[in-house]
Parts: C-alpha cells; sequence; structure tokens
C-alpha cells in the first residue's frame, strides 16, 4: 500500500510556508542522534567509573569498536545473529569479570544464589563504585547494549534499539550510578528515538517534530520540579549525626561514602561517652576508593558473627564501653576492633574493612562493648616492615583516579624524596601537610580532584582535605592507605572517661605495614584546631545548651592547652604509636588502628578535654557551597530548563501558526531592510495590499493590481459617508509598483518615496497612535 | 482507544520503577518516570481528541483476471496524525501489495494499493480500519469503516482461432448468415465497429485519415445472433467463459450477439457498450438450467455438464476446448483455465474492446 507522495509533499508544500519541508533523511539522522545520546548516557556514567578506579581509556575503545562493528555488520547479519553475537560478547563480558574478581567460573553454576543476591544488591541502589571490580565490570557492561542499539538503529528498527540502550540506562540508574540529568537526558533521546522513528516510518516530516519539542519541554521542567516517586532518598535506616552542613553530616553522607565539601559546621553536641583504658581515636567508617570529590567504601557488609579479624601482628587488647547519648546511626570503636558486646551487636553489619555498623540507630542510653587491638608498632619496626603488601591491599588501597595529574605526582615525589621505605614517606608527608597547611573550616571545595587541589593550590584546609591528600600522596608512592572517619578521643572527664561530641568528628589515614597492619598517621594539624573547638564548646556553654554536656562533663572546664598540637607524625613517636594494626593481611578487613590509645602524642589526646583536634571551625558558616558554586549550579541548570521552554514556547507559536500571523502583522507596519529598489517598491506594495486587505476586502487572485485599487476607491467614494476616500497617493505607489514589476524598474528615491507613502498610511491606521494624530 | 505493546512496556517500565523506587529508594527514577507519564497522557489526550477520519472509496473499473486495477481510497483529516490504514480484499482479488499503509494522515490524502482480480465474479473491497496512534505510537485508536466497493472480474475469454478450421468455420458460418442489404447512409468510424463495414472507397476519397462506414437499416435485429448459455454442475466458470468466447468471437465478426443465461438476458447489440454489458452479465451468471424454449430459441447453445462444456451451432456439437485448440484434453483445459488467462484475452477480447 503507498500513500500518494506527490499530492502529500505538494500540500505539505502549500501549507507549511515557513520553513521548507525537510525530508526523511533529517528525520532518520534526528533518530540516529536520538540513540547515539541514550548511548551517551549511560557510556558517560560508565566512563565517570572509569574516570575513578582506570580504565577509562579501554572503555572508550570498545565503545568505539562496537560502533564501527555495529556500522559494518549493520546490513551484513541479521537480527538475530545480531542479537546472539551480543549476548555472547556480554557472556564473555561477565565471565571476565568474574576472573578478574577473583571468582571460578563454576561458581555461576553453584552459587547462583549468590550472584542473584549480588544483581538484586545492585538494583537495589548498590552503587557500581562500590563493586571491588568495578573498572572490569563497566568494560564487560558496555559492548553489548552499544552494539545492540546502534545495530538496530541503523536498520531503522529504532523502537528495537531503545531497548538495550534503556535496559542498560535503566540498570544504572537503579545502581544510583546514574544522576537525575543524564537520566533524563537518556530518557528524552529514547522517547525522540522512538518518535523519530515512527516519523521517518510514517513517511512524516520534522515539522512535525515540533509537537515533540513542547513536549520535551514539558517534561523537562515537570521532571525537574515535579517528584512522583515514592520514597525516601536518604534511605530508611541511615541515620545522619548532625545536621546538613555540619562536619559530621559530610563525612558521613551516606553508609557507604565519605562527602567531601566545603565550608562546614560543627556541633557541640555530646554523642557518645566512652570509658576506656586507653586514650583512642573512635573509628566509624573506613573508605578504600576516591573518585576525587568524596570517598566509597567498596565491598558489601556482611552480618556481625562473632569475630573479627585480627591483626596480622603483635597487639594488645584494649575493652571499651561506649553508651550512645542521643540517638546514634554509627557504631564509633577505637581501631581495630576483635570483637564486639551488648544486644545491639545482634543487629551489626561489619565492612570489608572490619568496621562495624548498626542496623538500626542505637537508641539514646544503649551501650556495647568492644575488645580492640591496640597494635604493637613502633618506628623502627615500621621502618623494617619492608613492601611484601598482599594482594587484597594492594588491590583495593592503591587506587587513584585517573585523572590525577602528573604535577601532583611530581610533588608528592617531591616531598617524599628523602624518605626510603613506606614508613619514613608516610612520615614525611604528614610532616609536610602539618607544617605547610593552614587549619580552617572556612575554604571552598575545589572543582575537580580534592586531593590535588588541596596540596596544588590550597593554603588551608580541614581534615577531609588533610587525610584525603595525605591517602592519594601515599598511593602515588605505592604505599597502601585508607581513610578513616570518627572521632577524636574527645574531652577526658574522668580517668578513663571521655565525652564525645559532634565539634570532636575528625578524619585520618590509616597506612598498611606488612606483618603490622593498619597504623594510623593523622596530617592534619592539631593546635590550631583544638583552638576552634575549645571556642565552640564556650560558646554553647554560655547559651546554655543543654546538649553539649553530660552530668560529668559539665564541671570539667576546657582546657585547650593540650591540644597544642598533635605532634607531626614525623616524629617517629608519634605516629606510630598509634600506627599500626597489623591486621592482617587480609587487607580487607581489619582495619586495625593503631589505637591511639597509644599514644598519648596524639593530638588530640594531648589534649585533654575538650575537643581534639577535629576539624573544625565554628559553626558559624552554615553553607556548604559557596555562593559562586551555587550560583553557577542555578544558572547552569536554570539556563537549561529555559532553554527547552524557550524551544518549546517557540515550537507551540509555530504550530499555532503565531509566528507567521506576528510576521505579517509587524510587517504592514514595518517595511524592514531596504533592499533593491525594485524589491522594495514591490514590498511596499504588499505591505499597501495588506493593510487595505485589513480595511476593505483582500484582493483577489483574478484581480491585477491596478484593477483592485480602482475597486476600492470606487466603492469608497460611493458610500462617502462611511468610508473615507482612498489616498490619492496610493496611486504613486501603485505606479512604481508596476514600474518595478512590468516596467524598466525604478529609481532608489521614487522606492523609498512609496514606502514612506505606506508607512504614513500604516501609520495613520495604527489603532491608537492613528486616533491621536 | 487502547495502548499498544509499546504503550504497555512504558506502562510496565513506569510500575516497576515506582516499586522498585518505593522498595529501595528513589535514586534517579523521578527522571525516568516523568517523562514517561508525560509521553503516556499526551499520547492518551492527542489520540482522544483525534477526530474520525472522513473515506471515501474511488469506484473500481472492472477487469478481466489477472489484470490488475488500482484500489484508491481518499482519506481527509482535520490534523495531522499517525495512522495505520488497514483495508481488506474479498477472495478472488489478491493484493498485490499488502493493503496496509502506516502513513501520516494530513489533510487530504490518498492512500493506494494494486489488487490483481482472481477469478470471475463480483468481489468486494473492503471495509476499511483506520487506526490512528500517537506520535510516539503508544495509543492508538481503531475507526472502521463498513463501506466496501464491488470490483467486478469478467470470464475468461479465450481465443478461437487455434481450434479446427471446421469448428470455427461452423461458427463463422453464423456470422456470415447476416446479410447487410439495406444500406442506409455512411457515417464516420467510431470505436468499436467491425472493419468490415467500413465503406473504403468512400474513405479514399475523404481528404483527412477518417474512416468512413455504412450504416445499414435495421442493424439490431436483422442478423442477430443469440447465445444461451447453461450450466448443470458448478462449473459455471467453465460456461460463463464458452459463452463469453462465442460472444466475444461473433461480436468480432460484427455480428450484434445477444445473450441468455440463468437468472439474466442481454439482448442483442453490437458496439463496446454491449461488449461490457454481455461481459457483465456473464461475470456474475451461476449455475443452472434454461427452458427448452429459450434453448430451442438460440442460435448459439453452450451447455456445461458432468462431460464437459459444448458449443452446439447449427446442430454441431463442438467440444469448447476443441473449439479453442486444446484436442478436448479436459485437463490440459483445465490447467490453461487457471494458468494462463491474459493470453487468451489479449487476442480474443481486444478486437471488441479497443
Amino acid at each position: 500500500m503507498s500513500t500518494d507522495s506527490s499530492s502529500h509533499a505538494g500540500e505539505r508544500t502549500l501549507s507549511i510556508d515557513t520553513d521548507e519541508p525537510v525530508g526523511s533523511d533529517a528525520v532518520r539522522l534526528l533518530a540516529l542522534g536520538c540513540i547515539l545520546v541514550l548511548t551517551g548516557s549511560y557510556v558517560s556514567v560508565l566512563y565517570d567509573i572509569t574516570r575513578v578506579v582506570g580504565g577509562s581509556q579501554s572503555l572508550l575503545a570498545l565503545v568505539g569498536i562496537m560502533l564501527l562493528a555495529a556500522t559494518g555488520l549493520a546490513r551484513l547479519i541479521r537480527p538475530r545473529t545480531a542479537g546472539v553475537l551480543a549476548l555472547v560478547g556480554a557472556g564473555f563480558g561477565f565471565a571476565y569479570y568474574l576472573t578478574s574478581a577473583g571468582v571460578e567460573l563454576g561458581v555461576v553454576f553453584t552459587a547462583t544464589d549468590a550472584l542473584v543476591s549480588d544483581t538484586i544488591a545492585l538494583a537495589t541502589g548498590l552503587p557500581l563504585l562500590r563493586m571491588m571490580q568495578a573498572g572490569v565490570w563497566t568494560l564487560g557492561f558496555a559492548p553489548a547494549p552499544v552494539f545492540l542499539s546502534w545495530y538496530l538503529a541503523l536498520r531503522g528498527r529504532y523502537e528495537l534499539g531503545v531497548v538495550p540502550g534503556g535496559i542498560a540506562l535503566g540498570f544504572l540508574v537503579l545502581t544510583g550510578d546514574a544522576g537525575t540529568l543524564v537520566t533524563l537526558t537518556g530518557t528524552l533521546a529514547a522517547v525522540g528515538a522512538v518518535a523519530f522513528g515512527e516519523l521517518e516510518h510514517r513517511g512524516g516530516s520534522i515539522a512535525q517534530a515540533d509537537l515533540l519539542a513542547v513536549l520535551f519541554a514539558v517534561i523537562v521542567a515537570l521532571s525537574l520540579s515535579v517528584t512522583i516517586v515514592p520514597g525516601d532518598p536518604s534511605g530508611p535506616t541511615h541515620l545522619v549525626q548532625g545536621e546538613a552542613g555540619s562536619l559530621e553530616a559530610t563525612i558521613d553522607s551516606s553508609p557507604q561514602r565519605s562527602g567531601i565539601s566545603g565550608q562546614v559546621d560543627l556541633s557541640p553536641e555530646v554523642r557518645f561517652t566512652v570509658e576506656s583504658d586507653q586514650r583512642s581515636y573512635w573509628r566509624t567508617g573506613v573508605y578504600d576508593r576516591f573518585t576525587g570529590d568524596e570517598w566509597v567504601r567498596t565491598g558489601q557488609s556482611s552480618r556481625y558473627n562473632g569475630r573479627l579479624a585480627s591483626p596480622p601482628g603483635n597487639y594488645e587488647t584494649v575493652q571499651q564501653t561506649v553508651t550512645a547519648e542521643t540517638e546514634l546511626g554509627i557504631m564509633p570503636v577505637a581501631p581495630q576492633p576483635l570483637s564486639l558486646g551488648g544486644d545491639v551487636t545482634r543487629e551489626t553489619t561489619v565492612s570489608r574493612h572490619g568496621q562495624p555498623r548498626p542496623e538500626t540507630p542505637l537508641e539514646t542510653g544503649e551501650s556495647y562493648t568492644v575488645e580492640s587491638a591496640d597494635i604493637d608498632a613502633d618506628p623502627a619496626a615500621l621502618r623494617a616492615a619492608g613492601t611484601n603488601y598482599p594482594d587484597e591491599v594492594t588491590e583495593r588501597h592503591l587506587q587513584t583516579p585517573e585523572d590525577t595529574s602528573s604535577e601532583f605526582r611530581e610533588r608528592t615525589a617531591e616531598i617524599t624524596a628523602d624518605a626510603d621505605n613506606p614508613y619514613e614517606k608516610a612520615a614525611a608527608i604528614e610532616s609536610h601537610l602539618r607544617s605547610s597547611k593552614g587549619y580552617s573550616l572556612e575554604v571552598t571545595q575545589p572543582a575537580g580532584n580534592v586531593a590535588e587541589g588541596f596540596l596544588l593550590e590550597m593554603d588551608e584546609g580541614y581534615c577531609v582535605y588533610f587525610a584525603t591528600t595525605m591517602t592519594q600522596m601515599l598511593r602515588e608512592e605505592g604505599v597502601p592507605a585508607r581513610y578513616a572517619t570518627g572521632y577524636t578521643s574527645g574531652q577526658q572527664v574522668d580517668n578513663d572517661e571521655y565525652v564525645v561530641r559532634g565539634l570532636d568528628a575528625h578524619s585520618w589515614v590509616e597506612v598498611y605495614f606488612p606483618d603490622h597492619g593498619w597504623v594510623r598517621f593523622d596530617p592534619t594539624p592539631g593546635g590550631s584546631r583544638s583552638d576552634v573547638h575549645t571556642d565552640r564548646l564556650e560558646e554553647a556553654r554560655s547559651n546554655g545548651n543543654e546538649a553539649a554536656d553530660t552530668e560529668d562533663s559539665e564541671d570539667v572546664p576546657i582546657d585547650d592547652e593540650d591540644d597544642t598540637d598533635e605532634s607531626p607524625a614525623s616524629d617517629p613517636n608519634d605516629p606510630i604509636g598509634s600506627p599500626s594494626d597489623p591486621n592482617e593481611d587480609n587487607g580487607t578487613d581489619p582495619e586495625t588502628d593503631p589505637n591511639n590509645g597509644t599514644d598519648p602524642d596524639d593530638p588530640d589526646n594531648g589534649t585533654a578535654p575538650p575537643n581534639d583536634s577535629g576539624d573544625r571551625v565554628d559553626g558559624n558558616t552554615s553553607e556548604d557551597t559557596s555562593l559562586s558554586e551555587r550560583l553557577v549550579g542555578i544558572i547552569r541548570e536554570t539556563g537549561a530548563i529555559a532553554l527547552i521552554a524557550l524551544v518549546g514556547l517557540a515550537a507551540g507559536a509555530r504550530r499555532t501558526g503565531a509566528t507567521t500571523r506576528l510576521c505579517r502583522g509587524v510587517g504592514v507596519y514595518w517595511h524592514g531592510f531596504r533592499a533593491e529598489p525594485d524589491r522594495d517598491a514591490e514590498r511596499a506594495f504588499r505591505r499597501l495590499e495588506r493593510l487595505f486587505a485589513r480595511e476593505y476586502r483582500p484582493r483577489r487572485q483574478s484581480e491585477s493590481a491596478r484593477a483592485y485599487l480602482t475597486a476600492l476607491s470606487a466603492a469608497a467614494e460611493s458610500e462617502t459617508e462611511s468610508a473615507a476616500p482612498l489616498d490619492p497617493r496610493v496611486e504613486q505607489v501603485l505606479e512604481s509598483y508596476e514600474r518595478a514589476v512590468y516596467g524598466g524598474g525604478v529609481s532608489r528615491a521614487t522606492a523609498d518615496e512609496a514606502i514612506e507613502i505606506v508607512d504614513d498610511l500604516a501609520r495613520s491606521r495604527l489603532p491608537i497612535l492613528g486616533r491621536l494624530r | 482507544m487502547r495502548l499498544t505493546l509499546r504503550g504497555w512496556t512504558v506502562v510496565v517500565v513506569v510500575c516497576g520503577a515506582v516499586a522498585l523506587s518505593w522498595q529501595s529508594g528513589p535514586r534517579a527514577l523521578n527522571a525516568v518516570v516523568v517523562p514517561l507519564v508525560v509521553v503516556v497522557l499526551a499520547g492518551l489526550v492527542t489520540v482522544g481528541r483525534a477526530d474520525r477520519p472522513r473515506v471515501t472509496r474511488r469506484p473500481v473499473e472492472e477487469g478481466f483476471i489477472r489484470e490488475e486495477r488500482p484500489i484508491e481510497v481518499g482519506i481527509e483529516t482535520d490534523d495531522t496524525t499517525a495512522a495505520t490504514v488497514r483495508d481488506t480484499v474479498d477472495d478472488g482479488l489478491s493484493a498485490a501489495t499488502e493493503p496496509v499503509a502506516e502513513t501520516t494522515l494530513e489533510g487530504e490524502e490518498t492512500v493506494s494499493y494494486d489488487v490483481r482480480l482472481e477469478a470471475r465474479g463480483e468481489r468486494r473491497v473492503g471495509p476499511l480500519s483506520i487506526t490512528v496512534s500517537d506520535v510516539i505510537g503508544l495509543v492508538e485508536r481503531r475507526f472502521a469503516y463498513e463501506e466496501t466497493t464491488a470490483v467486478l472480474v469478467y470470464p475468461r475469454v479465450r481465443k478461437v482461432a487455434g481450434g479446427s478450421a471446421a469448428d470455427v468455420q461452423a461458427l463463422a458460418g453464423i456470422a456470415e448468415r447476416r446479410d447487410h442489404e439495406e444500406f442506409d447512409h455512411l457515417r464516420e468510424y467510431r470505436r468499436g465497429d467491425p472493419l468490415r463495414d467500413v465503406h473504403w472507397k468512400s474513405a479514399a476519397k475523404r481528404p483527412d485519415d477518417d474512416l468512413v462506414v455504412s450504416e445499414y437499416a435495421d442493424d439490431e435485429e436483422g442478423g442477430a445472433v443469440t447465445i444461451a448459455a447453461d450450466c448443470l454442475t458448478d462449473r459455471d466458470d467453465e460456461m460463463a467463459s464458452a459463452a463469453a468466447t462465442v460472444a466475444t468471437y461473433l461480436l468480432e465478426q460484427g455480428v450484434p450477439v445477444g445473450i441468455t443465461v440463468p437468472g439474466g438476458t442481454q439482448p442483442p447489440g453490437s458496439g463496446r457498450d454491449h461488449y461490457r454489458d454481455i461481459l457483465q452479465l456473464l461475470a456474475v451468471a451461476g449455475p443452472g438450467e434454461l427452458g427448452e424454449r429459450t434453448r430451442g430459441d438460440a442460435d448459439v447453445l453452450v451447455r456445461t455438464d458432468d462431460g464437459g462444456t459444448t458449443v452446439v451451432v447449427d446442430g454441431h456439437e463442438i467440444p469448447f476446448d476443441r473449439l479453442c485448440g486444446r484436442g478436448g484434453g479436459r485437463r490440459d483445459g483445465q490447467r490453461r483455465t487457471e494458468g494462463d488467462g491474459r493470453g487468451d484475452r489479449d487476442t480474443g477480447g481486444r478486437g471488441v474492446l479497443a
């Protein structure tokens, strides 16, 4: 069956006079473009991942090869063959991933349960960045949908081509890796591909795309402003300490991530108290993957089973009892925990790094006990520890974002030039950061890689910046390191009792030493930080904030002295003390760290009471992003929305023919830019014609210009009472028109004169202005 | 109005996304759900507001078996809509191209396709349905049009010249009986006039190239031949074919021919329109037996019974297959009946129809 295409095209040309019809080629290009955008949307999500974990070039190369292959094979193989190819490709990718993740392929058949549960974990929001082999996963994931969707699109099966792309994007949305803008772009592209495919298929013209433009404008406006899906964005079980914008909320932004932001606030409220023989940092989180602007914990957590992994070397054990003083979504422990006691342990999950976390928040007053390993590591031993790292440790704790600059590498190499072993490198970096950077909570987060920005450009920062930068520098030097968050030891209110407040929130670095385990280093300068803390606490006390103290702590004066400073790691002693816990080799779990209990030297401890050096600055700063950053964000977003809204409006106007009417309407009153005299004379007459058409009647097709005007003036004369006679100057316009069109042309002056007459006539007929004259 | 497969897919995706969002957090699912919901709603609204397209069927020219005829349907809409136009054709017709057009309706549109005429009789084209869908194809609505158009398919006309000389001669003898004494006047040649009536002498004298034919008085009455055809079995196609073949031959010879079949009679006449009338009659003729008297009055008798079809001329019984040069082989004849109508008709019918 065919449609009568010639009459079709003819009509279209007639009915759409403002834009020339564009053939199905343009529609096809648009449909293909939409498929490419859809592909780009999920590849960009994957690319964001590989930029962190490495493999961007392989990913892009793979995608390019797939596009080329699909282009080449589009006409050569049948869809079924292509589908089989894509499935086989996906199977290979999956097998490759499993192999490199250290899983036997046989497991696919024997442990389907585990694989299914992993898949469900991903689909329920486990970000890909938390996968240990995320890079390999992306390489296995990308080719099949890219190939299949491009292949189908080239064969004109756009609606089928959208399917593999849509599934790929949908999966990334489910894992939570695809952001709103990327998702929206992908969804629109998918809708566009189907729509343009329909247009091409049905021989529609691009002129119909205006409906789509209106639709898209509505979609964009609604998607960004209206939320219709249910569900709590932050997840039901995650309790964040402190308010948004506080340091605590930032470093514990979600169960598996630790954010980095600009300016932060400190809360003076008491979080928990600890009874412990030894002073220590109270660790609440360990993170191993750095994305450039946040920390991510990879690997799945498991239920606490009564025992945590122990460090590889010698250690003494330390007992603590932790009591929550407010609702607590975290489980502070002195690194490295060996076992837990108390009711809460029945609902505790343990990360692969050995850090426990309650499944439901602890109630106020609830307590638990912890047995921790206090790693016996003195500098001499650490210096001699060597670099014989277990594979599990190096695989996960040497990661740096792919775009880390060589400048960062060089600067790090410079700083550690004199160091011969990992311990000395760590000490050198620690002391460099402590001495070269100031402490301030009021900083602006640098764009891009935070570690790089801090080392190379910033002069001050707080614990997050120091710890992040040191971790990355160590990794650049090949020393396995990870990022730990938690609290400093807090205010010592009794011999063995510590009160820990929100302003004690802190982050630091753990470095792995073979045969010892994870040893704590703290590059944050302690002195200035504790000043800030003390001020904040005093202010809270003077404001009568009752939450800032427990019964035991309220009478204890704050002394800041001690904070003074944390000695640089450089000293052998201090860091050391702290160092290590050797947990074992399974790098995975154990995080032992040095409890500081060991060291008095830690900054904080020294400090007794009140605060440790958390980072903190006063609380005044509430905004976490700087104004300018926000402005840029706002402008970018609203700009995009406004642009789409404009396009939609324009399309809507075009659909209703408003533009044409507007042009016509304006054209009566404004001649426009001058052209050749002949053209101008002609245009002047056309305007006159339109003017009269409005006032009297349009010129008939069969009527010549002169006959029309004569008829008009005859009609005007016959009923002089009602209508004014035609202006005699009309004759002049007519004459110049006739000479321009049929005669030998007109001079510039004549044309101008005609234009002027028409201008005058038009103006005198302006609804309001004309009446004034 | 209902959702297409594509529409249901979208609904399932939306429901799945909402369920997953409710189960394990919204993530960016809003950016999936909102666009899809908007698209479906827009589809429902545009399709719901679509007006019923107005359909005009153009008449279809009748023709012989194996000829192709264009079927044209004019469709008029107020808005531009994507639509699938689906037509149906009767048995006895086959669509050369699938009678389905996926197109965009915009103002006045003509949808056309070709059908091939496969079997004698009055065949119908239609009914038609137009399925209107939104720009993305998620929602569709079906408009049905019961109106149909008739296509008349003539019986097969075979070539007589291939038969044995005696048989042809017998048939020709009938034509010879006609006399032309009563010359009436000369007139200009018109399409369909037998060449034997051309008055060559007068034609040669005329300065332009026009031919002149002689017109005879009582042309219609005098030498007309009547054919009676009936069919005692259900092979009425064969009967119609035989009658049409004989009538065509006689008309080509310039003899006015009248015909009677069970259920209809066409009085004697000649010319193109008359020939068409005869074919139309034969196109719809069914089995049946004529009365003894009608058969007795006829100059030529065509009868189809279990033994085949015979043509009786002046007492000669000529098997129809033999008349057409097919040696009486029934199977052969049948094969030809099914396989090769055009060749016969080209040589048989052209002289009269041209």
